[in-house]
């Protein structure tokens, strides 16, 4: 099954997104921090990291190559309100792969995960 | 003896109206920075460059990048020649460039970054003898309209440029802001082009610098010293010192009131101790500016009651035509 | 009267201790709000995107599990992450649970926040109807109540309406959601009679990267005060606009200052 990682430093938004995503079959991490982040990608094999966390990857921190290991490369898709042209850019190109802008409609949010695995849905 | 039993109540008197003073003014604070909901998204073209003057560390920066308000910039003014251990490792880890400053009198050097990641960092390489002029060239290299000028060991808060935005946003674009906290420290939100500094707005605000970080011995000691009263209370049969005693429990009950709504530090004797500390800063505040009056443009009270009637006017007007 | 004083001994010795218990019961009582809160956050998430609409039946059990105040905190929380469909189910869980679904954050906007809920095609009517003028943050926070409230928003009606504060909304959201094709209206609206309405619609016109060459933004630019004007090149180098596209428009000074800042984003390559 697939391992989905909930980044977020607020319990509810973790708590919403793994509601939001109830109805796709794959396991679900939660981490309330960027070292339990780093730590869980680099200890176990995630497929999907989902976060809010904007500036984890626009602070100079490296945390693209602390998440995906050598031989790791999950997934990562950001969610945030941010809607500039500038920061979605910026983001793909750290390596980001897909932008979720808020607010979101759960259908579309479980779409987008689902699309990347089928076999989740 | 009787003197100082008298200058003994005074001072718990003064202290005990300070505690009030502090309570009464933190919630006149709250209840405005509440009211000026902090929006997740950009407000339009609004935005704000915080420029740190020579600090110590790269903290200040690190703690500026973690803004989530997108139209901000982090401008550090450094000395590199004298600070080149902290600071120059900045360079290869936001990938600095150096850019053309040619037009910049004094600046040594100043650096971009290529990454659109990091586009919100711009260091400014200016001798320290030119201090002075640290603001005057963060204003020609700012992206933003307003500059948050903050000292070099200021600890930013939590989404303060997000407020900053939200406060330019709420107020006559024109006029500067200067913006006072409690405990005295005062921010100001310049334009970077305005030439009349004479329309100045001023808010009372906690939310832009955080409060400083108090020591645990001193909450244990906060804790003693009227313990000690009461006892030399206790054995002299003295009613004022008794009574200097429960005020001084008195103000530490208003002052923890404001703590449990203020601070998250799990750790009661820190919680206590930055307490402590801050209300000291503030009675210290007071006292220096005794004659202080904040000024606030916007007054609340009239605009909802305005809002309220118009909002009354739609509903009928709603009741009667579908 | 030393039984007196050994009283008031007694309770001012108790006090710190006091004042202790209650700080730990507060911060207590806060965790456990908190966890609460993310409980009901988690169920009503499930409850949204669950195949059949929740019953009256499930939706009254979250009124017994949790208070008004965790579940209203929960409303608010989840209606600024998500829009659309799953909206109308969190309308009927407010309904079933009878909670108070506005926000105090919006402070005199409370009124109209409930309305726009309520009525939410009719909130550019009600927004009309204010009589006094909307700062730039009410317009970005009504825009933000009506996106959250599935509004339909035409720009165009908003940029052409003589309304000041329309205008200002229909502005903002040219400006937040990059619309080109509202140009037209933004060089109209350059050379509008209230200076405000104009510097906007010039900032607007930079951030769209619209052309700024013409007759009118040239008109508008020369009504601007000296510090709007610094401000408009600032916005002009940062939306990457040359200086050949605007020179004609600016003093000789202004033109040096321009380039000077194009150029302070730019680092010479000396090839060897």
């Amino acid at each position: 099954m697939r391992k989905i990682v909930i980044y977020s430093r607020h319990a509810e938004v973790r708590a919403l997104i793994r509601g939001l995503l109830s109805d796709i079959e794959a396991y679900f991490v939660p981490a309330s921090s960027r070292e339990e982040l780093f730590k869980i990608c680099q200890t176990t094999k995630c497929d999907l990291v989902l976060t809010d966390d904007v500036r984890m990857f626009m602070n100079g921190s490296d945390a693209i190559l602390q998440i995906r290991q050598e031989g790791y490369l999950p997934q990562i898709f950001v969610m945030s309100y941010d809607l500039s042209e500038d920061t979605i850019t910026a983001l793909l190109e750290e390596g980001v792969n897909q932008f979720i802008s808020l607010p979101v409609a759960p259908e579309r949010l479980c779409h987008k995960v689902a699309t990347q695995y089928r076999e989740l849905v | 003896m009787q003197l100082i039993s008298l200058l003994l109540f005074l001072f718990s008197a003064l202290l005990f109206v300070g505690a009030i003073l502090f309570v009464a003014i933190w919630h006149r604070t709250s209840r405005n920075s509440s009211a000026v909901k902090i929006l997740n998204e950009g407000i339009g073209h609004i935005g704000v460059s915080a420029v740190v003057a020579y600090p110590n560390t790269p903290q200040p920066l690190i703690a500026l990048l973690e803004e989530e308000y997108p139209r901000s910039e982090a401008v550090i003014v450094t000395d590199l020649e004298h600070f080149l251990s902290p600071f120059g490792e900045l360079i290869q880890r936001f990938h600095l460039v150096k850019v053309n400053h040619a037009h910049l009198l004094g600046v040594r050097s100043l650096y971009r970054s290529r990454h659109r990641a990091f586009r919100r960092v711009v260091m400014v390489d200016l001798p320290i003898e030119s201090r002075h002029r640290a603001l005057d060239v963060a204003k020609e290299v700012a992206t933003y309209d307003y500059i948050l000028q903050l000292q070099g060991e200021s600890v930013v808060a939590h989404d303060a440029l997000a407020y900053c935005a939200n406060i330019i946003a709420s107020h006559h674009a024109t006029a500067n802001i200067s913006m006072r906290s409690l405990i005295g420290a005062e921010v100001h939100l310049e334009r970077c082009d305005a030439s009349d500094k004479r329309d100045i707005i001023h808010i009372l605000s906690d939310r832009i610098l955080a409060w400083h970080s108090g020591g645990s011995c001193l909450a244990i000691c906060a804790i003693f010293i009227p313990a000690l009263f009461v006892l030399m209370a206790h054995l002299s049969n003295s009613r004022v010192v008794l009574l200097v005693a429960v005020t001084i429990l008195l103000s530490l009950a208003f002052c923890l009131y404001v703590s449990c709504r203020v601070m998250t530090e799990k750790s009661l004797f820190k919680t206590l101790g930055t307490i402590l500390y801050n209300f000291y800063r503030f009675l210290i505040e007071r006292v220096k500016n005794f004659h202080y009056l904040y000024k606030e443009r916007i007054d609340r009270s009239r605009i909802l009651t305005k809002g309220v009637a118009v909002i009354n006017r739609i509903r009928k007007t709603n009741r009667e035509s579908p | 009267m030393i039984e007196f004083v050994e009283e008031v001994l007694a309770i001012a010795l108790a006090l710190p201790l006091l004042v202790m218990t209650i700080h730990l019961v507060y911060v207590f009582r806060r965790w456990l709000i908190s966890h609460a809160t993310v409980r009901c956050v988690a169920q009503i998430s499930a409850m949204l995107v669950a195949e059949e609409e929740p019953s009256d039946k499930e939706i009254r059990s979250l009124r017994i599990r949790f208070t008004k105040g965790i579940i209203h905190d929960a409303v608010n929380f989840i209606s600024e992450y998500i829009y659309g469909r799953s909206l109308n189910r969190l309308s009927l869980i407010v309904e079933v649970c009878a909670v108070d679904y506005t926000p105090i954050f919006y402070g005199r906007f409370g009124e109209i926040a409930t309305l726009i809920e309520a009525y939410p095609d009719h909130a550019i009517r009600y927004i009309s109807r204010l009589d006094y003028p909307l700062s730039w943050y009410d317009v970005a926070l009504l825009s933000q109540l009506m996106r959250r409230a599935g509004t339909p928003i035409a720009y165009t009606p908003l940029l052409i309406s003589q309304n000041r504060n329309l205008q200002l909304i229909g502005l903002y959201l040219c400006e937040h959601f990059s619309i080109v094709d509202a140009e037209p209206h933004l060089q109209r609206l350059a050379g509008s009679e209230d200076s405000e309405i104009s510097y906007i619609a010039l900032l607007s016109l930079c951030s769209i990267r619209g052309d700024i060459s013409t007759s009118q933004v040239g008109r508008a630019l020369g009504g601007l005060l000296p510090y709007q004007r610094a401000a408009f090149l600032r916005h002009a180098v940062h939306a990457c606009y040359s200086l050949r596209s605007c020179a004609h428009l600016l003093n000789k000074r202004e033109g040096q200052l321009f380039l000077q800042r194009i150029n302070s984003y730019k680092c010479r390559i000396v090839c060897n």
